[in-house]
């Protein structure tokens, strides 16, 4: 294939959304992409198909966790009735899989990474957000020191650091049905074949051997065998293959093996860090993921000159998402806690930077603003709030369970206070939903339940509301205009 | 902090006659400053650009 049709070529991805939010995320590919996605409901992936040069716009969609490219999908695969017999398949089928496209794209896609990294510094593209896959690669060297650190604890221990996806398919730790096995029993270089001198099939004169990982996720009841087992007989038969050299830490090649029941998806991965924790330098204990905050806006069909305001934002994951993605709103972040004040503005300040560091930008300020107040008695004007989106307490890390009875009342009543009657709406996640449903019986005049989706938080499961707001306006003891 | 969220402020001191507390006063020196209830004359500092609007026990 000329280099012009190997561009054009269509290859299929795969991303890692957060769980529940599979069409959303779907839906933000066709309106960048122009691909229709095939979703595997619940359980936080999306495929589509691109062109090969579409790849760097891949990365900057906001939905996804993690991608990788499909080396092959089998939808009905026939497991073996003994554990033996079926681990010896999957031995087998690495000779039969069709490498070569998706390694070309592996390839194309580690040159992309490293353009990037050359040329940050005089890159003109506009937007925010296009600066953000590098953000996440650590060149920018105090903001985002945090950030890589932050992100590597969170890949290396999926039992959950900060707001780590308990169930997210991207953990490096091979992932039996939902279980979860601290022992990093992928496959290792134990069976002692150093090969420095082979060069793997796709390396045209790269002296170096590639370096590989096999990351297994299993789940489903009637298999005969692990996610370890698979990982390690898998990885054997591949580095047979290529020779190549396998490590945990340093590699090169991620390889990809999803079993969920009789689908089997074998891909290699495109991303080392989840793109997840992009925006934000400055965490705390339970800062939203970027991407699910995404998903949150995304719900509230936001419209231009809308007033977004998060009464809970904590270190701002959501107004900050909303500010870059949704620049022609004014959102404005909101907090009674200080040290989140302290991170929210540390966050600010970093994203003040990056856009300062983009050429030709005449405006690069962000129209996200910041105050220090009370949920329970907000200082805004009655009805002046077009959206809410917030994280409400789930009462585990943060508060109690005990506190959310009173919490949740006084939150709903003071949001429906400023939210404005007929148009305004309000996006809310938590994991305590049974308080929340109490509150909101209590409210059926002001707000009307119009979706609920369901999400998968640190382990917890949790429920995203969407509130629209009724025509009825609130009684009057307060300013109005 | 920006003009448009000082349109939307208001202050919530309890007692204020209906429509009361807005628009909130500002004063400004360098970036540190004051916003200032035009009823009561309560004020609410506003540090590093961020209004403090958290009201003490016995005032709400």
């Amino acid at each position: 294939m000329c280099e012009a049709e190997e561009a054009a070529a269509a290859v299929t991805i795969g991303a890692t959304v957060p769980t529940g939010f599979e069409l959303t995320a779907a839906a933000e590919v066709e309106e960048k992409l122009g691909s229709r996605c095939s979703v595997r409901r619940d359980r936080g992936k999306i495929y589509f198909a691109v062109a090969a040069e579409a790849l760097a716009q891949v990365h900057q969609l906001r939905s996804v966790d993690n991608l990788f490219v499909v080396v092959k999908e089998f939808t009905d695969y026939q497991f073996k009735e003994t554990k033996e017999e079926s681990l010896k398949d999957l031995e087998d089928l690495v000779k039969q899989l069709p490498w070569t496209d998706p390694l070309k794209v592996w390839k194309l896609n580690t040159n992309l990474k490293k353009k990037k990294t050359k040329r940050k510094k005089q890159n003109p593209q506009g937007s925010a957000s296009k600066e953000n896959l590098s953000d996440g690669e650590g060149e920018e060297k105090t903001d985002t020191k945090v950030a890589d650190k932050e992100s590597d604890d969170q890949a290396q221990n999926a039992l959950g650091l900060e707001s780590a996806g308990g169930q997210e398919t991207q953990a490096i730790i091979s992932v039996d049905n939902g279980k979860q096995s601290d022992a990093k029993d992928e496959f290792l270089a134990t069976a002692g074949s150093e090969n420095g001198a082979g060069n793997c099939k796709e390396s045209e004169n790269e002296a170096p051997v590639l370096k590989f990982r096999v990351t297994c996720n299993r789940a489903g009841d009637k298999h005969n065998f692990t996610s370890n087992d698979a990982a390690r007989d898998f990885g054997g038969a591949v580095q047979e293959h290529f020779q190549w050299k396998a490590d945990m830490t340093n590699f090169d090649v991620e390889v990809l093996l999803n079993i969920h029941n009789n689908e089997v998806v074998v891909g290699i991965a495109l991303t080392e860090e989840s793109l997840h924790r992009r925006n934000i330098t400055h965490f705390g204990p339970t800062t939203l993921r970027s991407t699910l905050a995404y998903g949150m806006l995304r719900l509230c069909d936001a419209q231009p000159s809308d007033i977004i305001v998060d009464p809970m934002c904590g270190t701002g994951a959501i107004p900050i998402e909303g500010a870059t993605e949704w620049p022609n709103c004014f959102h404005i972040a909101g907090d009674n806690n200080p040290q989140a004040m302290k991170r929210i503005a540390s966050n600010i300040c970093s994203l003040l930077k990056k856009n300062q560091n983009q050429e030709s930008s005449t405006s690069w300020g962000v129209s996200l603003d910041t105050v220090q107040w009370d949920i329970c008695s907000l200082p805004l004007r009655t009805g002046s709030v077009d959206v809410i989106v917030t994280d409400m307490p789930f009462g585990k890390r943060i508060g109690s369970k005990k506190k959310n009875w009173d919490l949740y009342p006084a939150c709903l009543k003071e949001m429906s206070r400023i939210c404005r009657p007929g148009t305004g709406r309000a996006v809310l996640l938590t994991q305590d939903k049974k308080c929340f449903a109490k509150a909101l019986s209590g409210m059926g005049r002001l707000w009307r339940k119009s979706q609920t989706v369901w999400v998968n938080v640190g382990g917890l499961h949790a429920a995203v509301y969407l509130l629209k707001r009724t025509l009825e306006e609130v009684g009057e003891n307060r300013s109005h205009w | 902090m920006k003009l448009l969220t000082h349109n939307l402020l208001t202050s919530h001191v309890r007692g204020l006659r209906p429509g009361g507390g807005y628009p909130l006063g500002i004063q400004v020196e360098v970036v540190e400053g004051i916003l200032r209830c035009p009823d009561s004359g309560r004020e609410f500092p506003i540090t590093k650009g961020i209004p403090n609007m958290l009201l003490a026990e016995d005032e709400t």
